[in-house]
């Protein structure tokens, strides 16, 4: 059971890194980024899943939303369409980023709200 | 002696090989895959699209052996059953499930498809700019430190929905070869 515990996880994990390395190749030309690009390939399935607990049991705090990041994603989904064809991805993932960003904040501001009734009125009508 | 000797080497040759079907069908078929399309010299967008598509090939892998199955092929499945009924109900619920599981893995190669679009260009959109003549002094530009940072986010998000569909796909594939060995 252990041993094909093993060698599945052996075998997902080979056929990805494999699946990325000819997809890296295609999309980043030689040279340094492409290792980089390879180490987060490497890195990210062993650090997915502490990261992944460590959300799950203490939450996550909300990254400031980016306009400029935004923007540029934008640049970049258009482009894609113009090359791949298809749909625009909707919502993007700076539109997610920039809900989940309003949405931590309109929290935080109905708890402190909550904590200090004053505050209330200072807070657009948040708390109300 | 050495005729026996051989058939040592082989007969543990072949059972390693029955034992790992698990491993050495997505790898051996992943293996074809790519080198089919370097021989044959495909376009860039074709090369993606069929590594892509591994995930949803193993499933139907998993279809055929699941049909099989229900055709009496293996005498180990119908071994697990009292009757050959249960055997060929179990049989269609597991190829029902498959389907289901299928167009999960369907929806994540499409994000995958997706991802690696926005990692191109993100990528070549970096490129263009590295190209682009800077005043010594000068700060970083955002436009390309941001494309950099979107692009290592879409590798980082392509890796994780990768190592999902390729989870699922091993893994029902394991499980069919389970029941039918």
């Amino acid at each position: 059971m252990l041993y094909t515990a093993l060698t599945l996880i052996g075998t997902v994990l080979f056929l990805t890194f494999v699946s990325c390395y000819m997809v890296l190749r295609i999309a980043v030309p030689k040279g340094p980024l492409r290792t980089v690009m390879l180490l987060f390939v490497v890195l990210t399935p062993f650090v997915a899943i502490p990261a992944f607990l460590k959300a799950l049991i203490f939450g996550t705090k909300p990254m400031r939303y980016n306009a400029e990041l935004g923007a540029i994603e934008d640049e970049i989904e258009q482009e894609r369409i113009q090359i791949f064809g298809g749909k625009a991805m909707h919502p993007s993932i700076s539109q997610r980023w920039r809900a989940s960003y309003v949405y931590a904040i309109e929290k935080s501001a109905v708890a402190a709200a909550k904590l200090d009734p004053a505050l209330s009125t200072s807070l657009c009508g948040l708390g109300r | 002696m050495q005729t026996a000797g051989h058939m040592g080497w082989e007969a543990s040759f072949i059972d390693a090989v029955r034992t790992n079907l698990n491993v050495l069908i997505p790898t051996v078929t992943l293996i074809f895959k790519i080198l089919v399309k370097v021989v044959s010299r495909d376009e860039m967008k074709e090369v993606m699209r069929s590594i892509t598509n591994l995930p949803l090939e193993l499933m139907l892998i998993s279809t055929s052996f699941m049909l099989g199955a229900l055709s009496g092929i293996s005498s180990s499945y119908a071994n697990r059953f009292h009757d050959q009924s249960g055997a060929g109900l179990f049989a269609v619920v597991a190829i029902a499930v498959i389907f289901a599981v299928s167009v999960v893995v369907n929806r994540l190669d499409e994000g995958v498809r997706v991802l690696f679009g926005k990692t191109f260009v993100a990528m070549k959109q970096y490129h263009e700019l590295s190209q682009q003549p800077v005043l010594p002094g000068a700060e970083p530009s955002m436009a390309k430190l941001g494309r950099f940072i979107w692009a290592m986010v879409y590798c980082i998000l392509f890796v994780l929905l990768l190592v999902c569909s390729f989870g699922i796909s091993v893994g029902t594939l394991a499980y069919v070869l389970h029941l039918i060995q």
